[in-house]
């Protein structure tokens, strides 16, 4: 699996959203809650050991859409938002696979940071439901060139 | 050894470093090649000449060259058992404190210069020294020190099926003394 495959992955192992039976859509969303969409927005090299060796770091945006009809449902998003922040914290070590021209790199995921988690829009129609929620994700990884 | 050289600047993965894992120094040795690098951004043989400017009464200078005193060091590695051999020895010397003839054994470097499978190498004895362990969040780490300790032989390493220069890394070498 690549590094968006991975972390697709990763996400739905998430207890709040596996235990929701939610999937993980890619780039492009449902407008119920409660749904959740990866995007990939961009891709770099940190460093480059003398072997070679890259270790890359791939930047998300992660998009939520929850139901946010009080308080109450809002303090439990923005602590979803959190827990899934700590949660994702403690991954690493799985195996990233890499296309580089023709030959298929492994490598292994070193860690996930996430933050600045938080309500990005309303829609105008759904005002109750339609709360989009969103948090940047950091994964750093390697591959074995 | 004929030489067929390669053209263009060499990446810098065509230095490459390997530490014998048997840590065996006999006559006839078996080497077991542990190639260094993995994580390490900066690597570089220190060669610290020694030598010495002297200036006479009649105002003469003089240049006592006295040789070299190379060593690398290896600021990061993370202690990793798929390592094998190498792991389970720089895990013992750090933990066990060994000194002496445990922590002696050969270094092989190849300069990957040339086209084709033969490449020139260079063997040496040397003393691997763990400089602490621990360190950061992230891995445990165990950095070290190469102390070459004479002998150098020049040779060759053969890298098998070798076609690209450049995945010669992925070959596991075999030195052959004299060119």
């Amino acid at each position: 699996m690549n590094i968006i495959e991975v972390m697709k992955s990763i996400l739905s192992e998430f207890p709040k959203i596996s235990v929701s039976g939610s999937e993980i859509n890619i780039d492009l969303a449902e407008n119920d809650p409660t749904s959740f969409v990866l995007s990939s927005v961009g891709d770099r090299l940190v460093y480059e050991d003398v072997l070679g060796g890259q270790t890359r770091q791939h930047s998300f945006l992660l998009y939520a859409v929850f139901s946010g009809i009080n308080d109450y449902e809002r303090i439990e998003n923005s602590s979803a938002l959190t827990e899934l922040s700590v949660w994702l914290s403690t991954r690493s070590g799985d195996i990233v696979t890499t296309t580089v021209g023709n030959v298929e790199c492994t490598g292994e995921l070193l860690s996930v940071t996430a933050g600045n988690g938080r309500l990005y829009a309303v829609e105008e129609d759904n005002t109750i439901t339609g709360m989009r929620y969103q948090m940047t994700v950091e994964a750093q990884y390697t591959v074995d060139i | 050894m004929s030489e067929t050289l390669r053209s263009g600047k060499l990446k810098r993965s065509a230095h490459l470093l390997y530490v014998d894992s048997s840590f065996d120094i006999k006559a006839t040795p078996t080497h077991a090649w542990h190639i260094v690098g993995k994580n390490v951004e900066d690597l570089s043989v220190e060669l610290n000449p020694q030598v010495e400017t002297t200036k006479n009464i009649l105002d003469e200078t003089a240049i006592d060259d006295t040789g070299y005193e190379p060593s690398i060091s290896v600021d990061t590695y993370f202690a990793d058992p798929s390592d094998g051999a190498f792991y389970v020895k720089l895990r013992d010397i750090a933990m066990n404190r060994l000194t002496g003839d445990a922590c002696r054994t050969y270094v092989m470097e190849v300069l990957v210069d040339q086209t084709g499978e033969t490449q020139r190498a260079w063997r040496e004895e040397a003393v691997i020294k763990p400089q602490s362990y621990g360190g950061a969040q992230g891995g445990v780490r165990i950095p070290y020190n190469i102390h070459f300790d004479g002998n150098r032989t020049e040779g060759t390493a053969e890298f098998t099926g070798l076609t690209d220069p450049d995945k010669a890394k992925n070959i596991p070498p075999t030195f052959t003394a004299g060119l």
